[in-house]
């Protein structure tokens, strides 16, 4: 008797456990390039939303994409979008929602350098092909008149693991250099002919901050979070340009007329005077369909929120809200509430 | 004479519907948990002159809380021959940094937020007041628009 009241008291308390803690989490891993906005997203919708929470990882875009496939979480970010192709053998049926729009910036270490560093596609690409080695060589000074650029040796950094920031980097390089598309090319892991490797986009901050003459990319947050300057550069129209929030929503708004219903488009080398080459849309992958349906459930009203009052939110942190036309398409793709 | 007493009647109409339709003043509450109080002095000294905004001392008054975050550090140091490299006594500390800043109701739902970046490096004071002034500028221009507190 004793043993069955004991029996009956512990599940009673694991009962009001779970109805405390709510539903099970929905989680989700992946990219690196938004998770300063995610964080804050999933801990204001917590307090909106106490029933429902949300675990994510940033363990870059290819490792959250791999993770979902596995059917071990209920949703990957990622600034790439998946192929035809991979979707056709993906082993979940997805729907890409885009969240944001960010930028990709250089960042670079050169003590003693006050002034902003210019830098075109080609020296971009020639710096990453290991082709400009040095900080003062002509090609820099040329467009970077009356700066002091030291007689040293570069270095680069680029991302260790599977990454959508990388993905962005070199679909750019890929557009604008020849030699970089025939003998890099395009992918969010792709062979470096040079430079050290940092792990996700805080790990490339860190070591450009601690590496003299060095150079790398990270998504514009980190930038100002790890006090590394990042460097202008020329768009497709001929002016240099800095990301901000003026110059990223110009790319977003260059390219909104080629828009796919189905969302997955490349901002990359975008039109326009005031457009930032690297800018980006980020995503979330959800499957189409849930076994579980309270996740399912939890899942749409934390997309429905993000698409709307969430969107409020990404300014401060350097993202750009979602033109109107993208989030009206998005909040199709999500679907109505039940 | 009529004509006289209508127009003034016309304007005393006029001046009771400014009256009527005329929204109080937005009650802002300032606070910058994230930002150092120099940066939010600058924000406050520029919200102070105008008029369609009353600044608050306790956000239990405000309409809307406006929540800062930001900061400036040294990039470098410059002296009057800016191809030197090197730090001599000639040389001055310049900074840059960014500032954010997010609207909010009182119970704590986003309305809208934005970031600015240092336009150009320079001494300390002058970047706090860069980044200030274009927070503010976009403050004021999305309250106008978006919650008509125009001054």
């Amino acid at each position: 008797m004793k043993r069955v009241l004991w029996n009956s008291l512990i599940a009673l308390t694991l009962l009001r456990g779970q109805a405390a803690r709510g539903a099970e989490p929905l989680s989700g891993a992946g990219a690196t390039f938004p998770f300063p906005l995610y964080q804050k997203w999933i801990s204001t919708f917590e307090k909106k939303f106490p029933g429902i929470q949300i675990a994510y990882k940033p363990i870059g875009s290819g490792a959250g994409i791999a993770e979902l496939a596995a059917k071990r979480i209920d949703f990957a970010a990622s600034e790439f979008p998946l192929t035809d192709r991979e979707l056709a053998s993906f082993p979940v049926r997805v729907r890409h929602i885009p969240t944001v729009v960010g930028g990709v910036v250089i960042i670079y270490r050169l003590d003693g350098l006050v002034q902003d560093l210019r830098l075109t596609p080609d020296t971009l690409a020639g710096i990453y092909l290991g082709k400009i080695r040095r900080w003062n060589d002509p090609r820099l000074r040329s467009i970077n008149r009356g700066l002091p650029l030291p007689d040293r040796e570069i270095t680069t950094v680029h991302r260790s693991d599977s990454s959508g920031t990388t993905f962005i980097l070199t679909s750019y390089l890929s557009q604008v250099n020849a030699e970089w598309k025939s003998a890099v090319g395009a992918g969010a892991v792709v062979p470096w002919p040079t430079g050290k490797a940092g792990e996700f986009s805080d790990g490339v901050a860190k070591q450009v901050a601690a590496t003299p003459d060095s150079i790398g990319y990270v998504e514009f947050f980190y930038a100002l979070e790890n006090r590394v300057s990042y460097a202008l550069l020329r768009n497709s129209a001929g002016q240099f340009v800095q990301a901000d929030l003026t110059s990223l929503p110009a790319a977003a708004e260059s390219l909104l007329a080629g828009m796919p219903d189905d969302l997955r488009l490349s901002l990359v080398n975008a039109p326009g005077k005031a457009s930032y080459p690297l800018a980006s849309l980020t995503y979330l992958l959800v499957p189409e369909k849930f076994e579980n349906e309270e996740k399912a459930k939890a899942m749409a009203e934390f997309l429905r929120w993000l698409l709307d009052t969430g969107q409020k939110q990404a300014g401060a942190l350097g993202y750009v809200a979602l033109p109107a036309r993208i989030t009206e398409k998005a909040v199709k793709l999500v679907g109505k509430p039940n | 004479m009529f004509g006289v007493r209508l127009r003034k009647l016309s304007l005393v109409v006029m001046a009771l519907a400014a009256t009527i339709h005329a929204r109080p003043a937005l009650r802002l509450y300032v606070d910058a948990p994230g930002a150092p109080s120099r940066l939010r002095d600058e924000v406050v000294q520029l919200l102070r002159k105008n008029p369609a905004i009353e600044l608050v001392a306790v956000p239990q008054q405000a309409e809307r809380i406006v929540a800062l975050a930001g900061e400036t550090h040294i990039r470098g140091y410059q002296g009057r021959n800016i191809r030197l490299r090197y730090v001599n006594a000639d040389s001055y500390p310049v900074f840059t940094g960014y500032l954010s800043v997010e609207l909010k109701t009182p119970d704590e739902q986003p309305v809208w937020s934005s970031l600015a970046t240092a336009k150009r490096p320079g001494p300390e004071d002058e970047v706090d007041r860069s980044l200030a002034s274009q927070i503010v500028k976009r403050l004021v221009d999305y309250l106008a628009t978006a919650e008509g507190a125009k001054p």
